[in-house]
C-alpha cells in the first residue's frame, strides 16, 4: 500500500479576480523507502502542494481532492489531529537553512522542542536524544555545538540541523522542499548523501521539491514533472531524465546547462523554452502548455490531454504521446 | 553533480575550544560596557535609583519639614542644596520626588508594555480583530495625554494611581501597534512556518517562538515610555493636576519655584536638573539596548 496518496488535489487561493488554481488536480504515490522528485519551475506548485500536504497554507485557502496517509485523509482531519501529524509522521525540510531556524533559540532546543512534543519526552531525555540526532546528522563535537544558535552555524550545518530536527521523530514520510537550493555545490552533495542514507535507514518515503534536475538524478526514485499545477509527466528517474516525451520535460533538460566532454563548455547557448508559465488565474480549457509547446495542435488547445502511459512506469499527459500497445 | 559526491574529501573540521560558561558571560559583559550609551544610561539610573531607594537614610532631613526660620538657605554642609522658601531640605525633596518619578514611570512603561502586548496580539490574531481594535486604538491616541490625565484628575482626584492610569491609557496603543506590526511580520517568518510544520500549537508558537523575538523591540519600546510618563507626570504635577502637592515632586517644585527662582534660581534649576538627568539616562539606556539587540543575529 502507498505511503501517502495524493488524489486529484486542487489547491485554490480565493482573490478578487476570482479563485487563482495553483495545483489543478494533481495526483500522485509514495511508497515506503521511495523517493518521489517532483520536479517544474518557479511557479509551477510545486512548493504549494507540499504546503497543502501539511496544511500550512492558512484559513484561507480551499483544497480539493484528498490526502490519504496512513489510512486517513489529512485535508479532512481537524487542526489538533493535524499537529500530531506534523512533525511526528510527517517530517519537513525547508528551502533556506538561514531564516528557518529561530535565531534566539539555540539549535538543541529547537530540535528538543518536537520530541516534548510528540513524543513527550522529559528535558533531559530530549536533549540526550537531540545530542544524538546531531551526531546522527554529521555535525562534529555535537555535545558543544548543541548549546549553540543558529547564527554561529554556517549554511551547510543549519541544513543539518533542519534534517536532524525533520527525522527527530522518526517520520514515516520526509518532504524536502529544495533542500539544497541555498547551498555551495560542495555542500549539496554531502546533504544529499545525508538526506538519502537517514531516509534509507529509516526506510522512510521521500517528497523531493527541486527543478534542479542534478538533485533529481542523484536523489530521485521516480519523478513528477509538474507544470502550472498540473502534472505532465511522471516515471522513473532513468526514464525521464534518459526518454523524456513531454515537451515540456524536453524543454526543461535541454534548458540545463552541462558541461561537455573533454572539459570545454558547450558552443552556443542554452536552449530556452518560449514563453511565460501561465498565469494562476486564465482558465485553460486544454493543455496548459499548449501556448508554449512547438508541437502545439488545434485541439491541444480545446480539450484537456489524457494521461498515455508510453512505457512500463511511465506516464505523458500529452495528446501526441503514442500508447505503448 | 553525480560524481561530485564521489570524488569529496571527507570533511575536515577545525574546531576553535570552546568558551568556558564563566569566560563567555564575562565577554558578554565587556560588550555591555563597551556599549557606551547602554553603560552610561545604566549607570545613572542606577545611581538616581539608590538615592531613591535609600532617600530616607541619605536624605538627613524630613522633606515636609517646614521650618520658617531657615527659609532659602543657601546650600551648605547641614543643607546639601539649600532650603526652599518655607524652609525645607531641598536636597531631601528632591531625593523623595525621584521616588514618584521613577516609581510613576516604571509603572506606566511595565503596565503599557503588558497591555499594549496583549492587545497587539488580539489584533493581529484575525482580519477582523485587527480592524475593530486598531480604530479603537486610533480614537484614543488621538487624546493628548495630558489633557486625558487632567479630566481623569477632575472626575476622581490627584492621586499617583490615577496619574498611572491616565498616562498607561495612553501610551498602551503606542506598544499595542508595535506589537500588532512586529507579530504580522514575524508570523511570515520561515522559522515561524517551520516550528508549525512541526507540529508547533498556538501557545506554544507564542510563547517559544514569538514572544522571545518580541522582548527586545518591547525593551527600547519600554524606556521610551518611561521617559515619556516621567515628563507627564512633571508636567501634571507643574499644573497641580498629578500627585497630591504634600507628596514632593519634581513637578511641583518646580511648580512653586516659579515667582521665587528670580532671588534663588537653584529653587528650580536643581529639580529640573534632576528630571532632565533622569529622562536622559532612560533615553540613553533605550539607545543602548536598541543598539545592543541590533548588532546580534543580524536582525
Amino acid at each position: 500500500m502507498a505511503l501517502i496518496e495524493v488524489d486529484a488535489l486542487s489547491t485554490l487561493f480565493p482573490s478578487g479576480e476570482g479563485d487563482l488554481r495553483a495545483v489543478d488536480g494533481l495526483s500522485f504515490a509514495v511508497q515506503p523507502g521511495e523517493t518521489v522528485a517532483i520536479v517544474g519551475e518557479s511557479g509551477s506548485g510545486k512548493s504549494v502542494t507540499v504546503m497543502s500536504i501539511m496544511r500550512l497554507l492558512g484559513a484561507a485557502t480551499r483544497h480539493e481532492g484528498a490526502v490519504r496517509f496512513e489510512g486517513r485523509d489529512l485535508l479532512a482531519l481537524s487542526e489538533a489531529e493535524m499537529r500530531k501529524v506534523r512533525g511526528n509522521r510527517i517530517g519537513m525540510i525547508f528551502q533556506e537553512p538561514m531564516t528557518a531556524l529561530n535565531p534566539v533559540q539555540t539549535i538543541g532546543s529547537q530540535i528538543a522542542e518536537s520530541l516534548r512534543l510528540h513524543r513527550g519526552l522529559s528535558r533531559r531525555d530530549s536533549r540526550a536524544r537531540a545530542l544524538e540526532m546531531l551526531s546522527l546528522v554529521g555535525i562534529p563535537a555535537p555535545e558543544r555545538r548543541i548549546d549553540e544558535y543558529p547564527h554561529q552555524l554556517s549554511g551547510g550545518m543549519r541544513q543539518r540541523v533542519m534534517i536532524a530536527m525533520a527525522l527527530a521523530c522518526d517520520p514515516a514520510l520526509l518532504i524536502a522542499d529544495e533542500p539544497t537550493t541555498a547551498l555551495d555545490v560542495t555542500v549539496q552533495a554531502q546533504i544529499l548523501d545525508l538526506i538519502r542514507e537517514q531516509a534509507r535507514k529509516l526506510g522512510a518515503g521521500v517528497i523531493l521539491i527541486t527543478h534542479d534536475l542534478g538533485v533529481v538524478a542523484e536523489l530521485a526514485d521516480r519523478v513528477i514533472v509538474v507544470y502550472a499545477g498540473r502534472k505532465v509527466e511522471e516515471g522513473t528517474a532513468a526514464e525521464i531524465l534518459d526518454r523524456p516525451r513531454h515537451p515540456y520535460t524536453r524543454g526543461l533538460l535541454e534548458a540545463t546547462p552541462r558541461l561537455r566532454g573533454g572539459g570545454g563548455h558547450r558552443a552556443g547557448r542554452m536552449t530556452e523554452i518560449p514563453g511565460n508559465v501561465p498565469g494562476l488565474a486564465e482558465i485553460l480549457a486544454g493543455c496548459a502548455f499548449e501556448p508554449r509547446c512547438a508541437h502545439a495542435q488545434p485541439c491541444c488547445r480545446i480539450e484537456r490531454p489524457p494521461e498515455v502511459p508510453v512505457a512500463q512506469d511511465h506516464l505523458v499527459v500529452c495528446r501526441r504521446a503514442e500508447p505503448v500497445s | 553533480m553525480n560524481d561530485m559526491s564521489t570524488t569529496l574529501e571527507p570533511m575536515v573540521v577545525i574546531a576553535a575550544p570552546p568558551p568556558q560558561r564563566a569566560m563567555r558571560i564575562r565577554f558578554a559583559f565587556r560588550g555591555l560596557l563597551r556599549n557606551r550609551p547602554l553603560a552610561a544610561g545604566a549607570a545613572i539610573l542606577t545611581a538616581i535609583l539608590l538615592l531613591a531607594i535609600f532617600a530616607p537614610l541619605i536624605a538627613g532631613h524630613d522633606p515636609r519639614a517646614v521650618s520658617v526660620g531657615d527659609r532659602l538657605l543657601p546650600w551648605g554642609a547641614d543643607h546639601l542644596l539649600g532650603t526652599d522658601m518655607l524652609g525645607r531640605d531641598i536636597f531631601a525633596r528632591i531625593l523623595y520626588g525621584a521616588r514618584v518619578s521613577l516609581l510613576i514611570g516604571g509603572c506606566c512603561a511595565l503596565l503599557s508594555c503588558l497591555f499594549g502586548t496583549v492587545i497587539g496580539m488580539i489584533s493581529a490574531s484575525s482580519r477582523l480583530s485587527d480592524a475593530i481594535v486598531m480604530r479603537v486604538l486610533d480614537g484614543v491616541m488621538s487624546m493628548p495625554a495630558v489633557l486625558l490625565a487632567i479630566a481623569l484628575m477632575a472626575i476622581a482626584g490627584g492621586s499617583a494611581t490615577n496619574v498611572i492610569v491616565a498616562v498607561t491609557i495612553v501610551e498602551t496603543p503606542r506598544c499595542a501597534r508595535l506589537i500588532r506590526g512586529l507579530m504580522l511580520s514575524l508570523r511570515e517568518r520561515p522559522y515561524v512556518e517551520a516550528a508549525i510544520a512541526a507540529g508547533s500549537g498556538q501557545i506554544r508558537l507564542l510563547t517559544r517562538h514569538l514572544l522571545p523575538s518580541l522582548m527586545a523591540p518591547l525593551a527600547v519600546q519600554a524606556t521610551f515610555i518611561w521617559a515619556a510618563s516621567m515628563l507627564i507626570e512633571a508636567a501634571l504635577s507643574f499644573i497641580g493636576a498629578g500627585v497630591p502637592p504634600s507628596t514632593p515632586t519634581w513637578g511641583n517644585m518646580i511648580a512653586e519655584a516659579r515667582s521665587l527662582w528670580q532671588v534663588k534660581p537653584a529653587l528650580i534649576f536643581v529639580p529640573a536638573a534632576a528630571l532632565s538627568l533622569t529622562i536622559l539616562g532612560v533615553n540613553l539606556l533605550g539607545e543602548g539596548l536598541r543598539q545592543a539587540f541590533d548588532v546580534k543575529a543580524g536582525r
